[in-house]
């Protein structure tokens, strides 16, 4: 009877390993692939296992890009980006969860609807915005629009709906200001989404691409994905085992973080919401 | 001989100045050697991707020993990156670069969408000194907008090993039935692929048939033909060379090399710029390769050459440097030795005639068995016909690889097929 | 309920400047400001963009000539289709998943369980390029890993990326693997609020897994899934990433999505009055299906 009440445990390891193995795969071929040249990558037995052309690979990538001026664009962007959002979200998203105001389901409707907005149909007017404002090529007007974007206040909002109006009441009648209340007591139990946030805001900022492109005019201002998309130059001349190499260093970064905070961060988003 | 050596000393001594040049980013003194020569100043800035960059970046040393005051900013950008910034920049007229290399194909787009925006180069060009197909890519509203740049006439490049492995000779094959017989023995033979074509993702080989026959989606006038005779007659053949299975379906260009390089076709219909990827791509075939003119059809006298890919540099008029941007892309365009360089050092291969004339392209390659491959592109360059590519070329591409794919994946009918694109075409693009 | 609370804060005192009054809009300040200047400028700029053509440099007032051209344009109705196919095979595979990745990470007995989470989550940081590539090997028809593992097992190999539904299936099978551990980590944190009494107590009664799975997992996780499927279904019909460069939107449009379809209008066709009503088009079905999904869910939610 005992095994109608769990899964049994092979079957979850099973899964999981199938699982965690297809997921992984890729990056696997991405380190693989960083140690060998184009040919061994495009021959039609692609080499599995490391080769001997990381020196080489290196050196052709070193030649063309600036990796650590990349990395420090892309840490710019992707923190001040993310602190942004956790900061301005979740103030919004609290206005609209837990205050009666006029016009709130109107302004909420409104940026619901702009979530739906493809990107690509406002680079234009966003482009000639930024060069009226003398922005073109700085992180501020890479920064700002993303920001602008609905999404983390839909999450925000979404999570504090069920936060008690009852602990807000108590602590106003202690004599809190609105924003001690919102940074004292309403911020701290709402780890949970904050991580979630962060996670998302942290991912689509750290690999941005279109917007970055149009906006960003000079190599020394570039990205990991713009500048990467640069070494896709031409079909016909693609080094697939430097552009590899290059997409290791955008991902590790990514990954040393991930694993570093790890705990930190899987309890960040999962932690149990009003109990801590 | 003389010339090779001259242009191996001059590439020599560019490279040492070159080096010598690193460090002072590209500022250079000014040696009184050039302050004659007028008046050129001010910042350039380039857009160009990968090889072409490097060797406008060669150039410029060359420009700035003449030009002192003239400098230099190269931006380095892939050919979508290109693309995607010149949209914006062009729809707000702000952040242009003062020059910017663009595909042939796509040139009379951006003359056509943004007229005005590009300077105008016909007073200062030589035009009997290029391919006449290079020039018709340039040509928007009877202005030379663009430079010609590298071109690319297209040819059959076979594998010489495969043709012997199936008691396949070359010179028998004239016409494409000759081609498609060939082919059927090679399968039976070999088992081999005669012909690699994507034929879900591409009209590539479609398209070149098409101008062999002189034909082209548009005509002189820009107005959509695609259902013409020659058009139906080009397609027919295409399903034909399918239906007798003997071509190689590739849907990418990777699948493509790595099908080259595990021998699963003996040829493929490409631009003189494939001999770079070639030899990059399966260095170990050194030797087997060679090159033949693409077979015509069966009832032409002399088939008309095809061409594919190759750039064009262009100079927006936003640029406050306009003047100096000209004279440095004339400078690398109209040059023989720069032409030279460039193919000698970067593979491009020009579309100046007089370039063409040169030592180098004369000789034999090792790689393709000592063959005189580049004299056979520039023949074949020469009698591309003058295509009118409008502004709709990107989309009717689109569409006609769309095309290639019914009638050669779902044995859709060729001529229907065609009949409605030619509809769909005339009331997209309004003729 | 809420009415109640407010009545009776009424009372408190007025110390601030910052009062229960002004504090909504102080909170909201900073993104309406961005709010108005990055988003809503561009949107009614390029909203009326779609009432005009552009050629020759300028673009002339065209009423709903584009909106009318785009009716009748029959790679519209494809990609939309092709979206469609997307999101009525993809999103409901991916929610469930999801839910199955989370709850079986989330088993007591679980050992490695930060390292099976962090590699199930990993697909969504990869870089666009390396995915790419190693998408475009594995479903390669003569000598892809794919095929390679369906003929051992003794099946005949599909031509992926030159069939009609190859190509589809090879853009879903990609699209789950980017995505599904992404959404995994919100069901985890939805799963993570269920208050482990109720599965005791529920255990104490005898109740299977498949039971409590349905009896309390699901309702509880009811909202996040919502939350998984709204967000899901906005991605997927902006879909772009995949088509474009998987498939390139091929064989014979059939893979090309609206987003890819868009992206070629403006970037490549140069078509922006047409792009721009192109995308007014996404946005009007993005809402009605939002609103549906939300519609149908809430009942049980509230």
């Amino acid at each position: 009877m005992k095994s109608g009440r769990t899964i049994p445990k092979v079957v979850t390891y099973v899964v999981l390993i199938i699982a965690a193995f297809i997921s992984l795969f890729p990056f696997y071929f991405m380190f693989v692939s960083s140690t060998n040249s184009n040919a061994d990558i495009l021959s039609a037995a692609p080499k599995m296992f490391f080769g001997s052309h990381l020196m080489e690979n290196l050196k052709n990538l070193n030649d063309r890009l600036d990796l650590g001026r990349i990395l420090l664009n892309s840490c710019i962007l992707t923190f001040t980006y993310t602190l942004l959002s956790i900061l301005i979200h979740s103030m919004a998203g609290y206005a609209l969860a837990k205050f009666e105001f006029k016009g709130k389901g109107l302004m909420f409707g409104i940026f619901m609807i702009t979530m739906m907005i493809p990107g690509q149909v406002m680079y234009v007017p966003l482009f000639t915005l930024m060069n009226k404002i003398g922005w073109a090529n700085t992180y501020q007007a890479v920064i700002l629009p993303g920001l602008a974007g609905a999404f983390g206040i839909f999450l925000m909002r979404q999570n504090m709906l069920s936060f008690p109006l009852s602990l807000i009441e108590a602590a106003r009648i202690d004599g809190c200001g609105e924003f001690s209340i919102f940074f004292r007591i309403v911020m701290p139990t709402m780890k949970p989404a904050l991580g979630a946030l962060a996670i998302y805001m942290f991912m689509s900022m750290w690999n941005s691409f279109m917007w970055p492109l149009i906006i960003l005019g000079t190599k020394s201002m570039y990205n990991f994905p713009v500048a990467l998309s640069m070494l896709e130059g031409v079909a016909w001349r693609k080094d697939y085992g430097v552009i590899m190499l290059a997409t290791v260093f955008a991902v590790l970064p990514i990954l040393i973080v991930f694993l570093v905070f790890q705990k930190q961060f899987i309890a960040g988003v999962m932690g149990g919401a009003v109990k801590e | 001989m003389k010339k090779k050596l001259l242009s191996i000393l001059m590439a020599a001594a560019m490279t040492l100045s070159l080096a010598a040049c690193t460090g002072n980013g590209g500022g250079g003194e000014s040696s009184d050697s050039g302050s004659g020569e007028g008046g050129l100043s001010g910042e350039v800035t380039v857009w160009s991707w990968d090889v072409a960059l490097a060797h406008l970046e060669a150039q410029a040393e060359r420009f700035q020993e003449k030009y002192p005051d003239v400098d230099f900013n190269f931006e380095e950008m892939s050919v979508t990156q290109v693309y995607q910034k010149m949209t914006t920049c062009l729809q707000s007229g702000i952040g242009l670069p003062d020059i910017v290399s663009l595909e042939g194909e796509q040139m009379q787009k951006f003359g056509e969408k943004f007229p005005g925006q590009f300077e105008d180069f016909t007073d200062m060009i030589s035009k009997e000194d290029f391919f006449p197909i290079k020039l018709a890519e340039c040509t928007s509203d009877g202005k030379i907008i663009a430079y010609p740049w590298d071109s690319g006439p297209c040819g059959m490049f076979y594998r010489t090993d495969l043709f012997e492995d199936a008691g396949i000779k070359a010179e028998d094959i004239v016409t494409w039935d000759d081609f498609i017989e060939a082919g059927k023995v090679m399968k039976e033979k070999t088992g081999v692929d005669m012909l690699c074509m994507a034929e879900s993702r591409n009209d590539q080989i479609y398209r070149f048939m098409l101008m062999e026959l002189g034909g082209f989606y548009f005509d002189e006038n820009g107005k959509t033909q695609v259902n013409s005779p020659e058009s139906i007659q080009a397609m027919e053949m295409c399903k034909r060379l399918y239906e007798e299975k003997i071509t190689f379906n590739n849907s990418s260009w990777d699948d493509m090399m790595a099908g080259m390089s595990s021998d699963k076709f003996a040829c493929l219909a490409e631009a003189v710029w494939m001999v770079g990827s070639i030899k990059d791509g399966v260095p170990d075939q050194e030797g087997k390769w060679r090159v033949m003119p693409l077979p015509k059809f069966a009832d032409q006298e002399e088939a008309m050459g095809a061409s594919n890919g190759g750039s064009v540099l262009a100079v927006p008029t936003a640029s406050e440097n306009a003047e100096a941007a000209k004279e440095f892309v004339k400078f690398c365009m109209e040059d023989v030795d720069a032409n030279v360089e460039g193919f000698q050092n970067y593979g491009l291969y020009p579309s100046y005639l007089p370039a063409l004339e040169s030592d180098v392209f004369k000789e034999g390659d090792a790689f393709f068995g000592n063959q005189q491959i580049f004299d056979l592109f520039t023949e074949i360059g020469k009698t591309v016909p003058q295509i009118n590519y409008t502004s709709n070329f990107a989309e009717a591409l689109e569409m006609s690889k769309n095309c290639v794919a019914q009638i050669i994946l779902e044995g859709a009918d060729p001529t229907e097929v065609l009949n409605a694109e030619q509809k769909e075409m005339e009331s997209k693009f309004g003729q | 309920m809420s009415q109640k609370t407010e009545d009776q804060s009424s009372i408190r005192k007025k110390r601030y400047i910052v009062t229960r009054k002004t504090a909504p809009y102080i909170f909201l300040f900073p993104m309406i400001v961005l709010f108005a200047v990055f988003m809503v400028y561009p949107i009614i700029h390029s909203l009326l963009l779609s009432f005009q053509d552009f050629s020759e440099g300028i673009y002339t007032f065209c009423g709903i000539q584009n909106y009318v051209t785009l009716l009748k344009d029959p790679i519209f109705w494809k990609s939309l289709k092709n979206t469609f196919i997307y999101l009525i095979v993809q999103v409901p595979v991916m929610v469930v998943l999801s839910l199955l990745f989370g709850v079986l990470v989330e088993q007591a007995f679980l050992k490695f369980r930060a390292g099976f989470r962090i590699s199930i989550f990993l697909p969504a940081v990869t870089a666009l390029v390396a995915y790419a590539i190693v998408f475009k090997l594995l479903f390669n028809t003569d000598f892809g890993l794919v095929n390679h593992m369906l003929r051992s097992l003794g099946f005949e190999g599909v031509d992926w990326l030159n069939t009609v539904w190859g190509a589809r299936m090879a853009i879903i099978i990609a699209i789950t693997w980017r995505w599904t551990g992404y959404n995994t980590i919100i069901v985890i944190a939805g799963l993570k609020s269920i208050p482990t009494e109720l599965y005791e107590s529920a255990e104490i009664d005898g109740a299977s897994f498949w039971q409590k799975f349905l009896y309390i997992t699901v309702p509880m996780v009811k909202s996040i899934l919502l939350f998984v499927s709204i967000t899901s279904t906005i991605g997927t019909l902006q879909l772009f990433d995949e088509s474009f460069i998987l498939t390139g939107g091929g064989p014979n449009n059939a893979t090309i999505t609206i987003g890819h379809y868009l992206y070629d209008t403006g970037f490549t066709y140069y078509k922006f009055g047409y792009a721009a009503a192109l995308s007014y088009a996404l946005v009007i079905i993005i809402g009605i299906l939002s609103l549906i999904q939300f519609k149908v869910t809430k009942g049980g939610e509230e």
